[in-house]
């Protein structure tokens, strides 16, 4: 077990130099000077320069690799916006739990209805109960989600007035100027997103966890654990579901380091300042270091949910941990 | 009376392409501590009638008919929950391929307690006791240390016996075990099998054997039921089926047998493939396949009779006569008795 | 010398997705004389509550609230209320409002008769921060010393850098001998005279700040301001809250208590929702060209809301040119014949439509409206195509051997549908002189990038200009004069460069007053009319959507919508 976590360790950060070398080569393929983006489209020749000295754009390839690096790693610093000038590190930490609350809530949500629904589905293939989720799902899977946000927030939020359209609450209270705060509001806030972003994954998972399910079902354990006399509950709960799942925690794991690299659509659509909304603004500004720093941390997060289903799966699965 | 009465028992499975008769009316007995091999080809319906007897069948789209006497119970007719209770408990079932037969992500000791508890209220420190003696007597070696250990850590025969020994834990009165050495090397096979006779003994379980290896039947059988195409072809007891084979599927089976003795005699399988249960043919159902076919085997379904008026127990559906299969079932078995020579 | 950060602002950002090639079409429709007319409201008149607070917000965001550093349009309208300066633009339609007025100065500079001295008279304590501390000479002087600072790497210094004396190659530390104070006086020496010096110490660049604020060249958020309105408190990305300066004793209206931008990232199209529902009360950049038409109708000057005097959507002309550069450093328009008759052959209307509904208006002016000089240029070229006129052009061209067909590249702006319409009109309109033109596509920021670098292949600019201030010069020397031909960055991108015109254009930068607007209107006239650079073809309009609580709205030409006058409907 422990050579196994000590050799996942390792691989993740060998990937994660990968990739500061790939983000890192970006500021060079992109066809637009950062000097000439901060100083202004009429600066002189001497303010680009004394830009580019500021930036440590005059230095050789190399060097820049070795400041940037020393950056990240001995200052665990992004570096700054050339759009805002602000640091990269606090553009990010001030995204990241609005993203994070979104994914969460949203992955909370959509396992609510995918388990249930998706062992219902396998439990009973092709009776009415199925073929309404089968079909629920393909609808799932066809909506856009800009679509689905809009018409939520048209219906629910505005033509009913159930619901507030759009717009993001802080969780700890209201911060100055917002007019909202506090668990109730943000909670009354992340409804729409949360069902909007559980609406398009609930989709996927409830036909991987019918599939998993029904696939199980036909394992021989789960015949074996029938003939020792077990009631179709325990077969289910023990046998069936803990195996099936195994699939699932993994999806799980990705999809949810994934979005947390940027919910793009549902903060978009909802006016979240999240990690999405941050990385489409920076790529229209072409604001390299906010670009590379979300990827930064979008495969930071990555890796680590690679690790924690890992190690997760080594937890469930016994077979992994010796091997 | 015998433990289990098994009277004209059929099994449907409804398919897209229609209904499949895996099952067509076979009839046995299986007396206490006796062991009945049922013995047919792939797709015979041998495996069928165990799920048939067992409940596993998927309700969903199988019918089954006929009855299965057992202990004065029908087991077709038993409500799922009292069925429950005597799956695992009164009849136990192994199954062909140990390596998938253990759930992977939990302890042997989980899955053999798991086994008591689910029938007896006990506490988990008498459940694990049961469980490791169980791992003893089907002679898993430092039994004390492996009850925490996952079944990819067994080998395949090891897990056979856990399989066994999870079987057998409730004190069983009647084992089925469905090819439960198909999937072993032959060292570990003769290991199961003597393994499963002594089990017998010591727990006084009535077995069926389910095999279409003649080998094991020769090794452990009081009773034989020789399947082809979801129908009895011929039932008796090891000795009949042996040295009295009346129906000629039994003889190609027999002669089928591997040779080890005789190097270089050809293996002289039984040509021709068994018939599809969707559309099974008229008549007899081996007549397609059987060297001695003549007008009524065509038209006329052969009953399952007695062979004679002194051996009710020993029962061949064959259109035949008698005379002329005794003659036969001679020659086979002298040219057999050569070529082991 | 100055605006791409605006622009920048306006097409990338504040617009977003909508980035338009000449010139941002999303949020801007109509013009000015004509048929667009601000329509703003008096304050006055429409019965109100004293304070309140208006909640508001804001699609792109803003770059910075740092007075330093802010660029964007949004953020210039914000500064606008939360400024003092020594002059500045009056809360008035225009044309008031464009005309400059003395705020914390006590009149209009004076300028010695050289030209290189400008002098500001700033009574101490005439205004005050919210802080309470006074502003005086100093105040102004520590703002522009900060823009100078190299440190502080503020856009200004490409403003007026070249003009202070000491400003190159100051190293930051102590002062510069062009920033003198002498009790209320503020002493400007310049290296040389400068017309424009006195509309460029009136950009928001010049906003009091308090006397130690840092230079910080990653922007201040948290700044005490002297105007109507401060800045109480600025969360990036996500919050703006303008409060009431209560120490506020100006003249400047100041209705409500408190603006506040509750939400940097709106969706355009759920701002509008949310505006419609009172949710919120104003989104400055929500309002694209798709909706337009719709909230005209509904809300617009015309709709039964409107008669109500509770009209919400506005539609107001800004500072701003929609033109085709044509290069005349290479071949293809190198002679002024074949330029003039691209003049006549473009229907301006056609491409005007393109932009959205009342999205701007067509001229062939090289001045939008509201620039002084903008009256005294004469309308050269139809806004409708005159096919004719530009055939026989092109004949008396090909006699001067012009040789037919001329291939012509384009460069224009990607992911734009609005570029790739009019390019497809303009194709269509210059075939038949035998022009074939080839568009390529870029990126906005790459698209100005390679137009800037001298010797592009680019026969054809599709560009857009917006003003930082409103003066010819900000339009005629800047995009038009061969100083502003730089290797790498430059703003001509007609490369236009004719020695005649570059001496009419400096002279004239030094005049104020009348004989500047007269001097530049004739330059522009003749411009056009000779040399025909540009093809010039729209004026841009912005939208306004308010809730319909929100009354008192003025359209400051200058500045945009004003944010100092909104207020809370009885």
């Amino acid at each position: 077990m422990i050579r196994y976590v000590i050799r996942r360790l390792l691989w993740a950060c060998v990937l994660f130099f990968a990739i500061t070398v790939l983000t890192f080569l970006m500021f060079f393929v992109i066809p637009v000077n950062p000097a000439a983006m901060v100083a202004g489209k009429a600066a002189t020749p001497a303010e680009i320069k004394h830009v580019e000295h500021l930036l440590y754009l005059d230095q050789p390839v190399w060097k820049q690799y070795l400041h940037y690096l020393n950056q990240l790693f001995v200052h665990h610093s992004l570096g700054y916006s050339y759009g805002t000038r602000q640091s990269v590190n606090s553009i990010i930490g001030r995204a990241a739990p609005i993203t994070a609350s979104v994914v969460i809530g949203g992955a909370i949500m959509w396992m609510m209805v995918a388990v249930p629904v998706g062992i219902y589905s396998a439990l009973r293939p092709r009776s009415k109960g199925d073929r309404v989720a089968m079909v629920s799902v393909l609808a799932g899977i066809s909506a856009h989600p800009v679509w689905i946000g809009y018409m939520l927030s048209l219906i629910v939020g505005y033509e009913l007035g159930l619901l507030p359209i759009q717009g993001y609450c802080n969780l700890r209270g209201a911060s100055p100027g917002q007019s909202c705060g506090g668990p109730a509001d943000w909670f009354t806030h992340m409804i729409l997103p949360w069902i909007t972003f559980a609406i398009l994954y609930s989709a996927f998972y409830v036909r991987m966890i019918r599939s998993s399910v029904m696939e199980t079902l036909n394992e021989d354990y789960v015949r074996t654990a029938r003939a020792k006399g077990a009631s179709e509950r325990t077969v289910i709960t023990r046998h069936v579901l803990r195996n099936a799942m195994l699939p699932v925690v993994t999806m799980l794991g990705m999809d949810i380091a994934v979005a947390l690299g940027g919910a793009v659509f549902v903060e978009l659509v909802f006016g979240f300042p999240g990690l999405g909304g941050t990385a489409i603004n920076a790529v229209n500004q072409f604001d390299l270091p906010t670009i590379s720093g979300t990827v930064i941390f979008a495969s930071i997060m990555v890796i680590m949910f690679n690790l924690i289903v890992d190690l997760l799966y080594a937890w469930i699965d016994p077979r992994i941990r010796l091997t | 009376m015998p433990l289990l009465d098994v009277v004209d028992l059929k099994t449907h499975f409804l398919t897209d392409d229609g209904v499949v008769h895996a099952v067509d009316g076979v009839s046995f007995q299986v007396e206490k501590g006796q062991t009945l091999a049922i013995v047919g080809e792939s797709g015979s319906g041998k495996s069928v009638t165990c799920m048939t007897i067992m409940g596993l069948n998927d309700r969903r789209n199988t019918t089954s008919e006929g009855q299965a006497l057992f202990k004065d119970r029908d087991l077709l007719t038993l409500p799922p929950d009292e069925m429950r209770k005597v799956r695992g408990n009164e009849i136990s079932m192994i199954f062909q391929d140990p390596m998938t037969s253990l759930n992977p992500v939990y302890t042997i000791g989980n899955q053999l307690r798991e086994a008591v508890t689910l029938h007896d209220n006990v506490s988990k420190q008498v459940a694990n006791r049961r469980a490791l003696e169980m791992l003893k007597a089907v002679a898993i070696p430092r039994a004390e240390t492996r009850l925490d250990d996952y079944p990819h850590q067994f080998s395949g025969g090891m897990r056979q016996r856990v399989m066994i020994a999870m079987a057998l834990i409730n004190n069983p009165d009647l084992l089925i075990a469905d090819e439960p050495t198909t999937a072993l090397d032959v060292t570990t096979q003769a290991q199961i099998l003597k393994l499963m006779n002594q089990l017998r003994r010591d727990f006084d379980s009535a077995i069926i054997l389910v095999t279409h290896d003649l080998g094991v039947v020769a090794e452990t059988a009081d009773d034989v039921l020789v399947m082809y195409a979801a129908k009895a072809a011929e039932v008796g007891t090891y000795e009949d089926l042996f040295y009295r084979p009346e129906h000629p599927y039994t003889w190609g089976l027999l002669n089928s047998l591997p040779r080890l003795a005789a190097e270089g005699a050809d293996l002289k399988p039984i040509p021709g493939t068994p018939p599809s249960l969707l559309r099974p043919p008229s008549g007899c159902r081996f007549h397609l396949r059987c060297p001695y076919v003549f007008e009524p085997c065509i038209p006329d379904v052969p009953e399952l009779l007695p062979v004679s008026g002194d051996d009710p127990d020993h029962k061949v559906a064959c259109h035949l006569a008698h005379e002329f299969r005794e003659r036969e079932a001679h020659d086979l078995l002298h040219d057999l008795m050569a070529e082991q020579r | 010398m100055k605006r791409p950060g605006m622009w920048l602002a306006l097409c990338l950002l504040a617009v977003g997705i909508v980035l338009l090639g000449a010139a941002c079409g999303s949020s801007s429709s109509g013009g000015s004389a004509g048929g667009v007319s601000s329509s703003a409201a008096n304050g006055a008149s429409t019965p109100h509550i004293q304070g309140g607070t208006i909640k508001a917000a804001l699609h792109g965001g803003i770059d910075f609230l740092d007075p330093a550093l802010a660029y964007y349009q949004i953020s210039w309208q914000i500064e606008y209320v939360t400024c003092v300066q020594l002059i500045g633009y009056p809360d008035k339609p225009a044309p008031e409002g464009y005309q400059l007025v003395p705020e914390a100065a006590s009149s209009m500079p004076t300028v010695s008769s050289d030209g290189k001295t400008v002098t500001f008279t700033v009574p101490a304590g005439k205004y005050k921060f919210n802080t309470g501390e006074p502003v005086t000479a100093q105040t102004f002087a520590d703002a522009l010393l900060r823009d100078l600072n190299p440190k502080q790497v503020s856009p200004f210094v490409s403003f007026v850098g070249s003009s202070i004396e000491g400003a190159s190659g100051w190293d930051g530390k102590g002062t510069i001998p062009g920033v003198e104070v002498q009790g209320d006086k503020l002493i400007l020496h310049l290296t040389q005279p400068n017309g424009t010096i006195v509309a460029e110490m009136a950009t928001p660049f010049m906003c009091a700040i308090p006397h130690n604020l840092p230079v910080n060249s990653k922007g201040v958020t948290s700044i005490a301001g002297a105007g109507p309105y401060y800045v109480a408190s600025y969360s990036p990305n996500q919050s703006i809250v303008l409060k009431r300066n209560p120490n506020y004793t100006g003249p400047r209206p100041h209705t409500v208590d408190e603006i506040d931008y509750t939400q940097l990232s709106i969706d355009q199209n759920q701002g509008i929702l949310s505006t419609k529902n009172g949710s919120i009360d104003y989104c400055p950049d929500c309002a694209t060209a798709a909706q337009s038409l719709n909230l005209y109708q509904q809300y617009g000057d015309g709709s039964p809301a409107a008669q109500s005097g509770k009209q919400s959507f506005f539609i107001s002309p800004v500072i701003e040119i929609n033109y085709y550069a044509l290069n005349t450093a290479n071949a293809a328009f190198k002679n002024a014949l074949v330029r003039q008759a691209v003049n006549y052959a473009i229907d301006r209307a056609a491409h005007t439509k393109q932009l959205g509904y009342k999205a701007g208006l067509p001229t062939d002016k090289y001045l939008p409206p509201q620039v002084p000089g903008a009256s005294v240029e004469q309308n050269i070229y139809p806004n409708t195509a005159d096919a004719t006129k530009a055939k026989a052009l092109m004949d008396q061209a090909k006699q001067q051997g012009v040789k037919t067909p001329i291939t012509a590249l384009v460069y224009s702006t990607q992911g734009c549908d609005q570029c790739t319409n009019r390019m497809a009109i303009l194709k269509q309109e210059l075939a038949p002189l035998g022009i074939n033109i080839k568009v390529k596509y870029y990126e906005r920021a790459v698209q100005f990038q390679e137009e800037g670098v001298k010797g592009t292949p680019n026969d054809i600019a599709d560009e857009g200009w917006l003003a930082d201030f409103p003066d010819p010069y900000d339009f005629l020397n800047i995009l038009l004069s061969g100083d502003s031909i730089l290797p790498k960055n430059g703003d001509n991108f007609a490369y236009f460069d004719n020695p005649d015109f570059n001496k009419r254009m400096n002279d004239a930068a030094k005049l104020t007053g009348n004989a500047r607007a007269n001097t530049y209107g004739q330059i522009a006239t003749d411009m056009a009319r000779d040399q025909a650079p540009w093809a010039a073809w729209s004026n841009q309009t912005n939208y306004d959507f308010f809730s319909s609580r929100v009354g008192c709205q003025l359209w400051e030409p200058s500045y945009g919508m004003d944010l100092a006058t909104l207020c809370i409907r009885k």
